[in-house]
């Protein structure tokens, strides 16, 4: 094909698609198209794909793991309120405290949304839960010793996240959050905003 | 005759250029990395011309070329990781979810001595193969390519498309551009490790190139080293204070790290500059929703969904907001769109969301979940 054949080619294909193929100015930058569903097609998804398999790298692909991933929910049963672990925000009517953030860390490096339940204790040992919150003092966790993450000073010991069903997948990959957010400083964050702030001290 | 014929050509291109744009309307291209064959060592030249060629197309009036971190992104997703072929049929899919009527492929050949390009844009609307863009450097660099790609197009376009490197590539350094482009490849192969020593020394060559910058946050952010990817990305902010990309992921680095309100100022600064990415404004919703600002993360998600409907995850957020506040019109309507968009996926989610719970008896509800989807 000669070139000026090309370009009368590129002319005709230029007048065909300025029908379909055309985009309005405010579409053009960045504008994704149709189809966008959740797993991998935006930055921010694809860094925190990244994140999760770098944190999670190794972790047994448990029947209750994978089902609370490919479910997108990962249920948190938390004690009675007990501020400022766990409560019931005036304002907002939502769960908060510091194991509400806590355990929306490990929602989120499993890629999952946290539904947290407050006093959804004996829910969990029930079995319901994924992950279930044991305060300092209580019996250990049902089918396993739990991962440790809060010491109280005031001798009652540790404070455990527990696997619902002392799941191992699950038990694993709450350990490999919480030596995420130990390493990255950001229980530390997590910490001072709630006991520091408050005076607390464990 | 000939060269009547080329201005004849030239001259019809520009009218119907002119023709589609009227009232803001833009052709619209993908133009694919140019896969390395036989190159050993030289994958990092692909990736360059084809941002290059891109550049040209977003600073050419009358088009728009999608972002290659999109085409990229959305290839993987297809199983097609970078510097690995993909057919056409997956290119003409990818095209036609992005709303283009233009592709631009190929690959090629290099070594030491010398570098065979074989590209072509095709009309995929038609079928037609617009032009061949096929030629041979000996030896080569990587800008002589570049130059010898911008030649032709201007030849086929018939106009003079842009030529200033700071301006098309981000930098004016030579040295600065190849080592970046030769991270970039590092860690798109996945060794992002060894790639950080490339991208260092483009950011020493050339301290104003916010692009090694940005690599450099992504790469540590990625790898949770969340301190000095906010080191690289502040300095990317400090550079480039209008780059949308350096706020947004300033601010997601800022979100991982629990400091919401800093995360929450750059957001506001990505979405102020770039206001068509809904990724931006999702994470924007995301950093409100979590500071209990229901309105405003609201607010948020229907931007999302505004700017691309197709969005699933957009919706059932809008859903998730409108039943914390107990609107069950809202989640109705917000959960119709998102399993319409994300199907059964989000079908599966609902089952186990206890945020629905008090809707579960609901009629519409129960036909929601009843609904047979793929």
């Amino acid at each position: 094909m000669t070139r000026a054949a090309l370009a009368a080619a590129l002319a005709a294909a230029v007048v065909a698609f300025g029908a379909v193929g055309c985009a309005r100015r405010d579409e053009a930058r960045g504008a994704p198209g149709r189809g966008l569903p959740a797993g991998g097609l935006t930055l921010s998804q694809e860094i925190l794909g990244k994140i999760s398999a770098r944190v999670l790298d190794g972790v047994p692909q448990t029947p209750r793991l994978r089902q609370a991933r490919e479910s997108g929910v990962l249920h948190v049963a938390l004690s009675p309120s007990e501020p400022p672990f766990q409560y019931v925000d005036g304002d907002t009517g939502a769960p908060a405290g510091f194991n509400v953030d806590l355990a929306g860390e490990i929602a989120r490096i499993l890629g999952v949304k946290s539904n947290v339940t407050i006093g959804g204790r004996d829910d969990a040992s029930g079995e319901s839960a994924d992950v279930y919150f044991a305060g300092a003092g209580e019996d250990a966790c049902a089918g396993g010793e739990g991962t440790p993450y809060f010491y109280s000073g005031r001798g009652k010991g540790w404070r455990r996240i527990c696997a619902g069903g002392g799941d191992e997948g699950v038990a694993e990959a709450v350990g490999r959050v919480l030596d995420y957010l130990n390493e990255t400083g950001i229980y530390a964050r997590l910490y001072r905003r709630y006991f520091h702030e408050a005076g607390e001290h464990i | 005759m000939t060269k009547l014929l080329r201005h004849a050509a030239a001259l019809v291109v520009m009218a119907s250029a002119l023709i589609a744009c009227a009232e803001g309307a833009e052709r619209r291209v993908v133009v694919f990395d140019f896969t390395p064959r036989q190159a050993k060592g030289y994958e990092w030249v692909g990736p360059a011309l084809a941002e290059y060629v891109i550049a040209l197309l977003r600073g050419a009036e009358g088009f728009s070329a999608v972002e290659r971190a999109v085409v990229v992104r959305r290839l993987a997703r297809l199983g097609y990781p970078p510097y690995t072929a993909s057919p056409l049929e997956v290119k003409d899919r990818i095209r036609e979810e992005l709303g283009a009527g233009v592709i631009v492929e190929g690959d090629y050949d290099a070594d030491r001595s010398s570098l065979r390009f074989r590209g072509s844009i095709i009309d995929m609307e038609t079928g037609e193969l617009v032009s061949n863009l096929q030629f041979r450097l000996s030896p080569f660099t990587v800008f002589d390519a570049q130059r010898e790609l911008r030649s032709r197009l201007e030849k086929e376009l018939g106009r003079k498309l842009k030529n200033d490197m700071r301006e098309l590539l981000g930098t004016g350094s030579k040295e600065a551009y190849t080592e970046f482009c030769m991270g970039r490849a590092l860690y798109e192969s996945g060794s992002g490790a060894e790639a950080g020593a490339s991208l260092e020394k483009a950011a020493g060559a050339d301290p104003s190139y916010v692009a090694p910058l940005l690599l450099l946050g992504r790469i540590n952010l990625e790898e949770t080293r969340f301190e000095t990817a906010l080191k690289h990305l502040q300095k990317a902010v400090g550079e480039a204070p209008e780059n949308p990309e350096a706020h947004f992921l300033l601010g997601y680095t800022m979100f991982f790290l629990r400091v919401l309100d800093g995360a929450q100022e750059h957001l506001r600064a990505a979405v102020r500059l770039k206001g068509a990415e809904p990724d931006y404004h999702y994470v924007s919703g995301m950093v409100h929703f979590e500071n209990g600002e229901l309105e405003s993360a609201l607010g948020e998600f229907r931007r999302v969904v505004e700017l691309d409907p197709g969005f699933a995850e957009g919706w059932y957020k809008i859903a998730v907001v409108h039943s914390h506040r107990m609107e069950e019109e809202g989640v109705r309507s917000a959960l119709e769109k998102a399993i319409e968009t994300g199907g059964k996926d989000v079908q599966v989610r609902l089952e186990k969301d206890r945020d629905f719970d008090w809707l579960r008896d609901r009629t519409w509800f129960k036909a929601l979940m009843r609904r047979r989807l793929r």
